[in-house]
């Protein structure tokens, strides 16, 4: 028999040891959702302590950390990765991280020093990469870029400007579409009411009205929006407000005022005309009543039911948003194909003429940074530098953009034209596309696209001359990363109020005071002291 | 005067039932709809219907899912996540709990001040980060098990209720000549089964729904439970609103696809409530001490 105080002693013992293995656990409960960047005041001391195991690792291995926007990552086995590790002659160790989780991964991983060879940093102006950068915890690649092979060439000016802090580069955007916003609308319905294509605000109110009043889904209810909008839920901006501003002869988000100086658009007379705009049609039932309570995919719901057919935004979203519609209008007509639906202008256009400006997204989605904790000697930079750079050589960007020749798309008159097995290349090939730097905009062999998918790559080639850039692009206020976008719902949330009728104007220009004393005019003083 | 009285109290009655019928039909609507939409065709779906009773049937959605091996494996790991962990918690916490029980134990007082102080503050996500990097548990399920394994909060409740049993319990036990190992298992738990299956279900449920932890500890996708991969499914980037460009070619899944999901993801771990339910309706403590 056990001397019970034996056994309460033991028992004891073993309780304080679980307990200190719980405290030292931190017994942080790991499934908090993070809001936002932390203001974590990392002040990026960069540690001594080397792992050595870093150091016996082959020079042409490299992890790279990239986020996936499907269900699904392609496994290791999967051709591409072993076709990928041949064109850039390295091992490649690829960590796909979901998107929707991909800032807060990179900010911990930032802050607790771990980071792999290369990753892609989406928040670029985010608070933790900024202070990460400033205080030279990543490589300064300005001077090494024009020494790369493919990149020197590819990268255009506008892109790589609007990428740089404080004049450096401290990371490889990958380039994307400037103007990407369109006036999206249904074309059979335009044609039914006999109405031309809008792109002015004007012509908008014009096609929203008829749209709204003149049933043309022609099922003799009054059930259709005239002009769909929605409120963007991280800040409250309004669908297609800015652009509205800019038809009206604004700025895009940011702009020079007449004294030179850099202001938010609602300090411009042209923000006052869009909510006017906007205000009117609400007033006349033409805009959706619950506009402030609807969100991203609810509007693609709405637009398929057929309740709505005009709306501003990203036009690529055209493609692939309306497949349940597509479906619905092939049971009575097998021949129908999306461009007999949908349509997209440029737009909204100024309505006096004049000059053609679109506004312009910053012509990147993130881009690939180094890390210093990682790659420790300039000569390992430059093996992982070059193995970037191969992601854009024509092979890769074949690869990465079409997949495998026989698998995933064969060629017809020197044109990549995708197989039918659509399905196999969301799972084996679109993942990799988030490699590419400058191939997803510049592939080396065009595609053959369906007729829509050509319209949409022909509006951006056409269009990214008339890109009207946020003029704070490259720019960085620290109060803006902090609570930009705080500050934003202020103004957002009076905009959205005075369009609803619930406020008036005095009480509107209130929360852009409202704004400024929060810390506005601290964000105005930092972005003007870095012109 | 009794009949009227019973006529009231039946009016009463009647009017208790509908109120909390439409209250617990508002609960179980949502979950209906969802079921019964991801049943439906997707055509019909986007004719944006609020639908209960399906007019078509179509395991289109079901087919799209299970194409591949994602949605399986992840369902497995969950599965195994969600029955480990949840053993190990009702384990671990009962271990400490019972000890911090007895009274006499030297240095309780401080040992329930250092746990109800966790429950205060926490290290907060980049230190809970650096711990399981530099034990070497990345990419192991260990880091979703081990660092949540006591909840301080389920512990005090845990040693509330080992107090409030009657002592005469251990200390008849102790004179029969048992050791407090077996006075633990072979005499309070069977009396705290009532308890153990609600915090079964309570440990049970947070494992089957976290994901963060997944997100940032797991590099390795093939080992993702099924609410990051519900995540991705259901979470598809909007070009609405001018704030943040968006990727471009985002492929949106289907509604109906996305209600599948959730119906995958959730009606498993609501399953396991009826195999609970006969503990809760169990009197406490029935026949446990002799009057």
């Amino acid at each position: 028999m056990f001397r019970t105080k034996g056994v309460k002693r033991f028992l004891s013992i073993l309780c304080t040891t679980i307990l200190l293995v719980i405290i030292l656990a931190g017994c942080g409960s790991t499934d908090e959702q993070v809001l936002g960047t932390s203001d974590q005041k990392d002040n990026g001391t960069v540690t001594e302590t080397k792992t050595s195991e870093k150091e016996n690792v082959a020079p042409e291995k490299a992890s790279i950390m990239i986020p996936l926007y499907s269900a699904e990552a392609p496994p290791k086995d999967s051709p591409i990765y072993g076709m990928i590790n041949e064109i850039t002659k390295a091992e490649l160790d690829i960590q796909f991280i979901p998107s929707d989780s991909y800032n807060e991964k990179i900010n911990v991983a930032i802050a607790s020093n771990e980071l792999p060879d290369t990753f892609v940093i989406t928040d670029f102006k985010g608070s933790t990469f900024v202070n990460a950068a400033r205080s030279g915890m990543f490589w300064d690649m300005t001077d090494y870029l024009p020494h790369t092979q493919y990149l020197s060439k590819n990268y255009d000016e506008v892109t790589l400007y609007n990428a740089s802090l404080d004049g450096r580069h401290y990371m490889l955007p990958r380039s994307r579409v400037l103007v990407r916003n369109s006036v999206n609308y249904r074309v059979d319905w335009l044609e039914k009411l006999g109405l031309e294509a809008p792109s002015t605000p004007d012509e908008i109110y014009e096609v929203a009205k008829a749209f709204a009043e003149q049933d043309p889904d022609e099922n003799g209810i009054d059930d259709t929006i005239g002009f769909i909008t929605g409120v963007s839920p991280s800040n409250s901006s309004i669908g297609g407000l800015s652009n509205i501003v800019v038809a009206y002869g604004g700025p895009f988000v940011w702009g020079e005022d007449d004294n030179g100086e850099l202001k938010p658009n609602f300090f411009f007379p042209a923000y006052k005309d869009a909510l006017e705009w906007y205000k009117k049609l609400y007033d006349e039932g033409l805009l959706n009543k619950d506009f402030a309570a609807v969100s991203g995919n609810r509007i693609y719901e709405i637009m398929n039911a057929e309740q709505a057919g005009l709306n501003i935004a990203n036009c690529d979203e055209l493609v692939n948003r309306f497949d349940p519609l597509l479906k619905l209008k092939a049971k009575d007509n097998p021949d129908i194909k999306l461009e007999d639906i949908f349509g997209f202008t440029a737009g909204p256009l100024s309505n006096n003429g004049g000059e053609i400006k679109l506004p312009a997204g910053r012509g990147f989605w993130g881009g690939f940074a180094f890390p210093k904790t990682t790659l420790e000697t300039e000569d390992r930079m430059l093996e992982v530098l070059n193995i970037v750079d191969m992601f854009d050589s024509p092979e890769a960007k074949d690869l990465l953009r079409w997949g495998v020749e026989g698998i995933h798309y064969e060629r017809v008159d020197g044109k990549a034209k995708q197989t039918d097995d659509i399905p196999l290349y969301t799972k084996e090939v679109d993942p990799f596309a988030q490699l590419l730097v400058t191939g997803r905009l510049t592939p080396n062999t065009p595609g053959i696209l369906p007729f829509m998918s050509e319209k949409v790559e022909i509006y951006y080639a056409d269009n990214a001359k008339h890109a009207l850039s946020d003029l704070t692009g490259p720019l960085i206020s620290d109060t803006a990363a902090q609570k930009g976008a705080q500050l934003e719902k202020i103004v957002n949330d009076a905009s959205i109020k005075y369009i609803m009728g619930i406020i008036d104007l005095t009480e509107w220009e209130k929360s852009i005071e409202e704004w400024q004393k929060q810390g506005g005019d601290d964000i105005i003083r930092e972005y003007n002291s870095q012109k | 005067m009794a009949l009227i009285r019973s006529l009231v109290s039946r009016l009463f009655d009647i009017f208790n039932y509908i109120l909390l019928g439409t209250i617990s039909l508002t609960a179980v609507l949502p979950f209906v709809y969802v079921i019964v939409a991801s049943f439906t065709p997707p055509e019909i779906l986007a004719k944006n219907q609020f639908i209960l009773i399906p007019k078509e049937i179509s395991f289109e959605a079901y087919e799209y899912i299970f194409s591949t091996s994602t949605i399986t494996r992840a369902l497995l790991v969950s599965i195994s996540i969600t029955i480990i962990g949840t053993f190990f918690n009702i384990i671990m916490t009962v271990l400490m709990a019972y000890p911090l029980a007895y009274k006499p134990l030297k240095g309780r007082k401080i040992l329930l001040f250092m746990i109800t102080f966790t429950m205060m503050f926490s290290g907060g996500i980049i230190p809970s980060y650096m711990v399981i990097q530099k034990l070497g548990l990345m990419n192991s399920y260990a880091a979703l098990i081990l660092p949540s394994s006591i909840s301080a909060f389920n512990l005090i409740i845990f040693k509330n209720f080992f107090q409030g049993l009657p002592n005469e319990l251990s200390e008849s036990a102790k004179i029969d000549g048992c050791n407090d190992l077996f006075i633990l298992f072979r005499i309070i738990l069977p009396i705290s089964l009532p308890l153990i299956a609600t915090f079964v279900i309570m440990y049970g449920v947070a494992h089957w729904n976290s994901w963060f932890g997944a997100v940032l500890y797991m590099n390795d996708s093939k080992k993702w439970p099924i609410q990051v991969v519900l995540r991705q499914i259901i979470t598809s980037a909007s070009g609405i609103g001018d704030s943040e460009s968006t990727e471009m070619g985002i492929i949106v899944p289907p509604q109906s696809v996305r209600m599948c999901t959730i119906t995958i993801a959730t009606v498993p771990i609501l399953c396991i409530y009826p195999f609970l339910q006969k503990y809760f309706t169990k009197g406490l403590m029935i026949g446990s001490v002799k009057g």
